[in-house]
């Protein structure tokens, strides 16, 4: 039986192996299975490397290209733009970038760039603009030399040839200085001349000389009462009224006249310049009305070239006095601009009549332009003011000034006063050639109110008192008028005259102050009977 | 002193020739009319308005008007051409007779006190 045996021993074997085996074979799958679970997840990861790696890889292209649009399309757009701001500087090349940390940075890159272009902009147009108002300054001063020979030559010659060459000088010398007015004040400084207080009419006919064909401007004055522009803000005036003519003779056809108004408003004066020229179009309007408020800062590079000073310096004048200027387009589809003074820059002037409202009157009397007058706080109700301010010589007195109604006295107490070129008139034709010598022999030679009046204005100097003009509406409207102007009485004047100091005199005794000696005279009781 | 505002050429519109030659810097204008009509020119209206209240020489108002002569010329000639003027020549002096010798006393009196 050799057969079994080995088959036990086999089976043994078998079974032994079988036992081994059972007992060793889960751990051993274990163990398998658990590599088989490392090795997935190892390529799991290796698949996520690998994405995160292709998608740095693309981010690092797509940030090349995003610095290469920055440096080659961004950069320069942002630089135009501070020239033109209407070019649009362009976003991010990729739309994803806009949001994030590396989009932002970009952004400050921007910034900081648009920062620097800023400030240098403003560095160098601020030293062309200072360059620009040292130039200016002096030469203004030289033009104002210029004028002042030029207005000498005129008054010692009178051919009329030498004439016409010198006017034409004397607007051209008019015309630069508008330029440089203009130029100066864009640039910061102001209109380089300080005048006494100037009427309003005087003002615009003033301007409207500093321009070309000036003959096309007609101007119509509706202003109510005479009204003064304050001194600091009189010649600014001018230089604004004298832009807005020049832009409207500029902008209009050479045959089309150019009409300006002056208005009284209710809390200042109104100055409207229309024209019937080729006007502007929205974008210009807009460009304008930014630049009249006067609150950006203006550039010079901005303003085109050559530069267009007109609007940029009426802004200025605007801002730092308070002035109002709008435009419009006006009926004739032209412009329509309107220059409002504010009330607090005027001074009503009281002492004459109300001029005519239709017919350009540039000045307030026929003989003093611009006579000092007490400034009168410009309210804006119109007529009662004038004569309770202006015919009481009383009232007057303490400020120091001649009333402008009066001719030739001077009240004793103000010699002092501000002489007109009126009261003042030139004794240089020879005595014996008056017309009517008569005048001269002056019986009453003598009398203290002749001789007041007489010594008055020029110390001393014996003035012919005949056919003087003499302003005096009140005189004119409550005497009746003499048979004929022209032989009007001298010694009758005289002593009008002369009781009318009297009475001024007496009138400051009764307030305290030094009296004056007060003769008495049958004039003065007529004079007072008059009043 | 004021810088000047207006200048000359502006009253005439730049004309600097009168349309008349008898005018002299002493002859004596005079208005033809009691009030300043309306349709004058300014600087015709200032004429007229200096010389309502008496005749004066051409010089004096010039010197009121603060203009010089040539213009003043221009406008009074316009104003003479349209009839609002009365124009006259100088009188002449008169060789024999002298100047009254108070009135010259006074004016060197005058004189000396300007210095």
């Amino acid at each position: 039986m050799q057969i079994p045996a080995a088959a036990v021993a086999c089976l043994v074997v078998a079974s032994v192996a079988a036992v081994f085996l059972a007992v060793l074979w889960p751990p051993r799958r274990r163990m398998v299975v658990g590599l088989r679970r490392r090795a997935d997840t190892a390529d799991a990861e290796l698949a996520v490397l690998r994405g995160r790696l292709s998608e740095a890889e693309r981010r690092e292209q797509m940030m090349w290209a995003e610095i290469g649009h920055l440096a080659k399309t961004r950069m320069p757009a942002l630089a135009r733009n501070s020239r033109h701001p209407h070019i649009r500087v362009p976003g991010p090349l990729q739309p994803e970038l806009a949001g994030g940390a590396a989009g932002a940075t970009l952004d400050t890159v921007l910034d900081q760039a648009t920062r620097a272009i800023l400030d240098e902009r403003a560095r160098i147009d601020g030293a062309a603009q200072s360059a620009m108002r040292g130039a200016t300054t002096k030469l203004q001063t030289m033009c104002y030399q210029m004028q002042t020979a030029v207005d000498e030559l005129l008054h010692k010659y009178d051919d009329p040839d030498l004439a016409e060459k010198l006017a034409a000088l004397d607007y051209l010398n008019e015309q630069i200085l508008r330029r440089l007015q203009a130029t100066r004040v864009v640039c910061g400084a102001g209109a380089g001349l300080v005048r006494t207080k100037t009427l309003l009419p005087d003002l615009v006919l003033g301007a409207s000389s500093r321009i070309p064909s000036y003959d096309r401007v007609r101007i119509d004055n509706h202003l109510p009462r005479a009204v003064a522009v304050a001194d600091r803000a009189a010649e600014s005036v001018a230089v604004v009224v004298a832009e807005l003519l020049a832009n409207a003779v500029h902008h209009s056809h050479g045959s089309l006249p150019v009409e300006v108004g002056l208005h009284q408003a209710h809390n200042g004066a109104v100055v409207v310049v229309n024209d019937a020229g080729i006007g502007m179009n929205a974008d210009e309007f807009g460009k304008a009305r930014r630049l009249l408020t006067g609150e950006a800062k203006v550039f010079l590079s901005e303003l085109g070239d050559p530069p267009a000073t007109g609007f940029a310096a009426i802004g200025q004048l605007c801002k730092q006095f308070g002035f109002k200027v709008s435009v419009e387009p006006s009926h004739y589809a032209g412009i329509k601009a309107v220059l409002f003074i504010p009330g607090d820059l005027l001074h009503a002037v009281s002492g004459d009549a109300p001029r005519s409202l239709i017919t350009p009157s540039p000045a307030p009397t026929g003989a003093a332009p611009h006579l000092p007058t007490a400034p009168v706080p410009y309210v804006p109700a119109p007529p009662t003011m004038r004569t309770a301010s202006s015919q009481s010589p009383a009232s007057m007195a303490p400020l120091g000034f001649a009333p402008a109604s009066f001719g030739s006295p001077v009240a004793p107490s103000a010699p002092m006063a501000p002489v007109p070129p009126a009261e003042a008139p030139p004794t240089a034709w020879p005595v014996s050639q008056a017309p009517a010598p008569e005048a001269v022999d002056d019986p009453h030679a003598a009398d203290p109110a002749a001789e007041a009046e007489a010594g008055g204005t020029l110390s001393g100097l014996p003035q012919r008192r005949h056919r003087r003009p003499e302003r005096s509406g009140r005189h004119a409207a409550q005497s009746p008028p003499p048979p004929d102007m022209y032989h009007r009485d001298p010694e009758d004047a005289a002593s009008r005259m002369g009781a009318l100091q009297r009475g001024t005199a007496r009138g400051r005794a009764e307030i305290g102050e030094e009296p004056a000696a007060t003769p008495a005279d049958d004039a003065d009781q007529s004079e007072r009977d008059s009043r | 002193m004021n810088r000047r505002l207006i200048p000359p050429y502006v009253w005439t519109g730049g004309r600097t020739r009168p349309s008349r030659n008898v005018l002299d810097r002493l002859t004596v204008l005079r208005a033809a009319t009691d009030q300043v009509p309306a349709s004058l020119s300014p600087a015709g209206r200032r004429v007229l308005e200096i010389l309502l209240d008496g005749a004066l020489p051409l010089a004096e108002v010039a010197a009121h008007l603060s203009l010089p002569v040539s213009f003043v010329k221009v406008v009074v000639s316009d104003l003479f051409d349209e009839g609002w003027l009365i124009v006259r020549a100088p009188t002449p002096a008169q060789d024999d007779r002298m100047p009254d010798q108070q009135l010259l006393e006074r004016v060197i009196r005058g004189l000396r006190a300007l210095q």
